[in-house]
């Protein structure tokens, strides 16, 4: 799985370039769309794949709201999944509310991790 | 460019003497507001039998207790220090004040103080229940159990199996005659060394060493020890938790692979997770350690006498139910120095030596015991740069010379108390000092 | 000055900048030749300044991520370059202490500057790291029953600023902008003070000038007040585990009270299953005088706090533990005898076998 820092670094490259933009961001929207997490009453950072070190890492670091608040969201999908439902436009996740709450602790977990695994291996050079 | 500059500034060196008559004079100045003389025997627990065990500490306790209260006024503190290869009594006071410590020095170890001491039953008495009593207290700490086991149980049926402060049982019993035979064999000449650290000047000490009148004679011969890969546990399941050492035959004191043994024991070091750091610690063991809070502490030592020694390392574990995983992984990283330990560790490992050789700041009264030491055990004190040199030039095939003769697949000594259901038996354990594939 | 030639050499705008209003002062070689060490002291900063226990948690926060340099990195490029570090908190200051090879001496000036201007006090570093390390201090500090006593004796002497707990124990709750907020208050040039032992000083005053340690802000330090201090106080805390019982008061004339102490040293000995302690506490703008036996047996304790009680009420020929008394705290003179009539009284543990404070 390509890292989040990865994506961050990408992303930043298209929102710098008001020509990828034009390309990239109606296409975001649209796949969004039809992706249909929000429909599910989930935001993005609840659906990336969470058994990993590095992300249970970052859930362990939300604020107490936070995790509250996914651990919510997360319990209507599965409830939503169960009964065959997708919630209502007026009650799904907006896109404005479909904030990146989760990815600053991803960044900073993985950041750590890749730090730790070079220094792990640092290699001696006689000066 | 920088290590030359060591060289030129090592001023805290060690200048040992010795007399015509065989007595070693040694001082060494230590930045403090404080200094300390002693008197030391290179007879310590080792120079005792099953039958008089304990009576070094209690010649010690005896002596310092004759003059303490009266040399208090003074300001000359008078305290004994014991392991198992010395025995000493010291002598510590404010600097300047050497020569009231000297003159309590002649009040307490004169041929007739010594005699008027050790005729004195009822002070020797009340002193043997005291250092029958500290024995039993030492047996409460686990950390220290388990060690003074291990030594006994690795070196068993020689006298370094003799616990360093005696064994409660017979030093309670101990009589004035016992103590009169061991300072007649062990307190001669030839056998004795006096110290002077802090602010002590060695001519004056020179000095004060030739009138003393001490017996002489040839240094009484230690027998060597043998060591035995074995086990002891003494199960405590009233303890929090599990407290484990193992270790294998080390270096002695003159040894080459002194300073080898020692940056072995580095690699993985020490790891206690009361440090705030102790996460962010370097070395692959403290890293599985900390990530399955296998242990609460553990520390690895090389521990040298003057003929052999002990390479291992000592643990506590709240985690009784994964010990076997703990004591699995540490052999197993043992036997990566013998195969593919690599050169940053060994480098890691040489830095933390030397800080902790060189870094560690000592009071008088404690450089005093290791100058002791040093002088009696192996004739000198290595100065700060030759220490340095010494541990530079320890390369990483060095370390796995030494560890394919001394660990890999070698015997162990294992010694256990506390809750140590989960410690495997002796073979299973023995068993991860070697590896099926390299 | 100019006579010193350093062997390194140095841009002369360097040394012109060295004119940093921090306190540097060099103490004498305490190990080895090859080892130096520094000490930064920030005082003002320790736990009798600001709301009790932040001070300890401010300090436990010493040498994690900045924003130049993450904790894993200071600490296994130290590792590498062989340096050890740590921080801890007194009443009177926080101490960052790092002790490493003489010639690593710029990357550790780099780290101390580091620590006190750019540290990024993250939120997950209180609860991962912070927190259960200063438990660990504060539980393994409170199992000693003397501390304890000491602690309240501290507390019923000065109640407040040097009578705040020494450690944070958990009786409130802080959060990272609280701490950072502190250190930012706390970490200002004209409290902080560097000692250097086995450093050539010319060396260390162009390092500190081109470190962090030049951009700390210089900020009016309230020169402290002498505190209020109380005697006559006495409080019990029923505890289980050993039993500990302290008098003390705040004092002035130090030189009479190390006599004292000598003297007590003397007069009740340290056995086996009894510690005594007895010495002079010496802070920035105040002084406490205490003596503390711990014993598991709450008898021994009672005989020993009721002789030392009696000696302080009237301790005559003190003149004589001159020379003790030098040997113990450094000091000299000091009058012959000693009466004290009031002081505080604390005892720990086993109260019911320890007299009250006006039974001794």
């Amino acid at each position: 799985m390509a890292s989040l820092t990865s994506v961050a670094k990408a992303a930043a490259t298209i929102t710098k370039n008001p020509f990828l933009i034009k390309i990239f961001s109606p296409a975001a929207k649209i796949f969004t769309s039809y992706s249909g997490y929000r429909q599910m009453g989930l935001k993005l950072d609840d659906i990336l794949i969470e058994e990993t070190p590095v992300m249970q890492k970052a859930i362990s670091r939300l604020p107490a709201s936070e995790s509250y608040a996914r651990n919510y969201r997360i319990l209507t999908a599965h409830q939503l999944s169960l009964s065959h439902h997708v919630l209502s436009a007026a009650k799904s996740v907006k896109p404005e509310e479909d904030d990146a709450y989760l990815t600053p602790y991803i960044l900073q977990a993985e950041f750590e991790a890749q730090e730790k695994e070079e220094l792990d291996n640092a290699v001696f050079q006689k000066a | 460019m920088f290590s030359k500059r060591f060289l030129s500034t090592s001023v805290a060196k060690a200048k040992i003497t010795q007399l015509a008559n065989g007595l070693t004079v040694a001082t060494k100045s230590v930045p403090s507001s404080t200094s300390t003389i002693g008197l030391y025997s290179a007879a310590g627990s080792r120079a005792e039998n099953p039958y008089n065990s304990g009576v070094s500490t209690l010649l010690g306790s005896v002596l310092a207790k004759s003059a303490y209260s009266s040399s208090l006024a003074s300001g000359v503190i008078v305290s004994s220090s014991n392991s198992k290869e010395t025995t000493g009594v010291t002598f510590s006071f404010a600097n300047g004040a050497l020569s009231d410590a000297l003159s309590v020095f002649e009040k307490t170890l004169s041929t007739k103080a010594v005699e008027s001491t050790f005729s004195d039953a009822e002070l020797i008495k009340s002193e043997a229940e005291k250092a029958a009593s500290f024995s039993e207290s030492l047996e409460e700490k686990p950390i220290e159990r388990v060690l003074e086991h291990l030594t006994s149980t690795a070196f068993q049926s020689t006298s370094l199996a003799l616990p360093t402060y005696g064994k409660a049982e017979t030093v309670g019993t101990l009589e004035p005659m016992d103590l009169t035979s061991f300072f007649g064999k062990y307190f001669i000449n030839s056998n004795l060394a006096l110290v002077g650290t802090g602010d002590v000047d060695h001519e004056k000490l020179i000095e004060f060493a030739s009138k003393l009148t001490f017996a002489s004679g040839v240094k009484p011969v230690t027998k060597p020890a043998k060591f035995l890969g074995s086990e002891v546990r003494l199960r405590d399941d009233t303890l929090p938790s599990a407290y484990v050492a193992i270790a294998a035959k080390g270096e002695s004191v003159l040894s080459p692979n002194y300073y080898v043994a020692k940056v072995a024991a580095k690699v993985n070091g020490s790891y206690s997770t009361a440090s705030p750091f102790y996460k962010l610690q370097g070395g692959k063991l403290a890293d599985l350690v900390s990530e399955y809070h296998l242990a609460d502490t553990f520390s690895h030592f090389s521990t040298s006498y003057s003929d052999t020694g002990l390479w291992g390392f000592v643990t506590k574990s709240s985690n009784i139910d994964n010990l076997d995983d703990l004591i699995h992984f540490t052999l197993k990283d043992w036997g990566r120095l013998s195969t593919s330990i690599s050169e940053a560790e060994i480098e890691r490992a040489k830095s933390a030596l030397k800080v902790e050789l060189l870094g560690t700041e000592v009071t008088p009264l404690e450089a005093s015991d290791k100058l002791a030491s040093d002088a009696l055990v192996s004739g000198f004190e290595a100065s700060a740069a030759e220490i340095v040199s010494r541990i530079d030039k320890v390369t990483t095939s060095d370390v796995t010379k030494w560890a394919q003769a001394t660990l890999y697949d070698q015997d162990i000594a294992v010694s256990g108390t506390g809750q140590i259901e989960a410690l495997f038996d002796y073979n299973r354990i023995r068993n991860d000092m070697s590896m099926m594939r390299w | 000055m100019l006579s010193k030639v350093s062997s390194r050499s140095f841009s002369s705008s360097a040394l012109a900048r060295a004119s940093a209003p921090i306190k540097i002062t060099s103490a004498p070689l305490a190990v080895s030749p090859a080892v130096s060490s520094l000490k930064v002291i920030v005082n003002g900063a320790g736990s009798k300044s600001g709301p009790a226990g932040l001070a300890h948690l401010t300090s436990t926060f010493s040498f994690l991520d900045t924003q130049s340099k993450s904790a894993l990195r200071l600490k296994r490029e130290s590792e590498f370059l062989g340096g050890a570090y740590k921080s801890y908190v007194t009443r009177d200051a926080i101490v960052l202490d790092a002790t490493f090879l003489k010639e690593d001496l710029p990357y550790f000036v780099t780290a101390l500057g580091s620590v006190l201007t750019e540290s990024t006090y993250k939120p997950h570093e209180l609860s991962e790291i912070v927190l259960p390390a200063v438990k660990a201090t504060y539980n393994a500090a409170v199992s000693s029953a003397s501390f304890i006593a000491l602690e309240e004796l501290h507390a019923l002497s000065f109640r407040k600023g040097l009578g705040s707990p020494l450690y944070f124990d958990g009786t409130k709750s802080y959060s990272v902008e609280d701490i950072s907020a502190f250190a930012k208050s706390a970490f200002t040039a004209d409290a902080v003070e560097i000692v250097s032992s086995n450093v050539t000083e010319s060396d260390l005053q162009s390092f500190i000038a081109d470190s962090a340690f030049s951009s700390l802000p210089a900020s009016g330090l309230a020169s402290s007040a002498k505190p209020a201090t109380f005697v006559g106080a006495e409080s019990r805390i029923r505890s289980a585990g050993p039993t500990a019982a302290a008098i003390g008061l705040p004092i002035e004339d130090a030189s009479t009270y190390a006599l004292l102490s000598a003297y007590l040293t003397s007069e009740i000995e340290s056995t086996l299953s009894t510690q005594i302690s007895t010495s002079i506490k010496t802070y920035k703008d105040a002084s406490l005088f205490y003596f503390v036996a711990e014993s598991s047996s709450s008898a021994e304790v009672a005989a020993a706090i009721k002789k030392a009680a009696a000696a302080l009420k009237s301790a005559k020929g003190l003149a004589k533990f001159a020379k003790l008394a030098q040997f113990q705290t450094g000091l000299t003179g000091g009058k012959d005898t000693v009466s004290v009539s009031k002081f505080n009284y604390v005892a720990v543990g086993d109260i019911d076998a320890l007299p009250f404070a006006d039974e001794l």
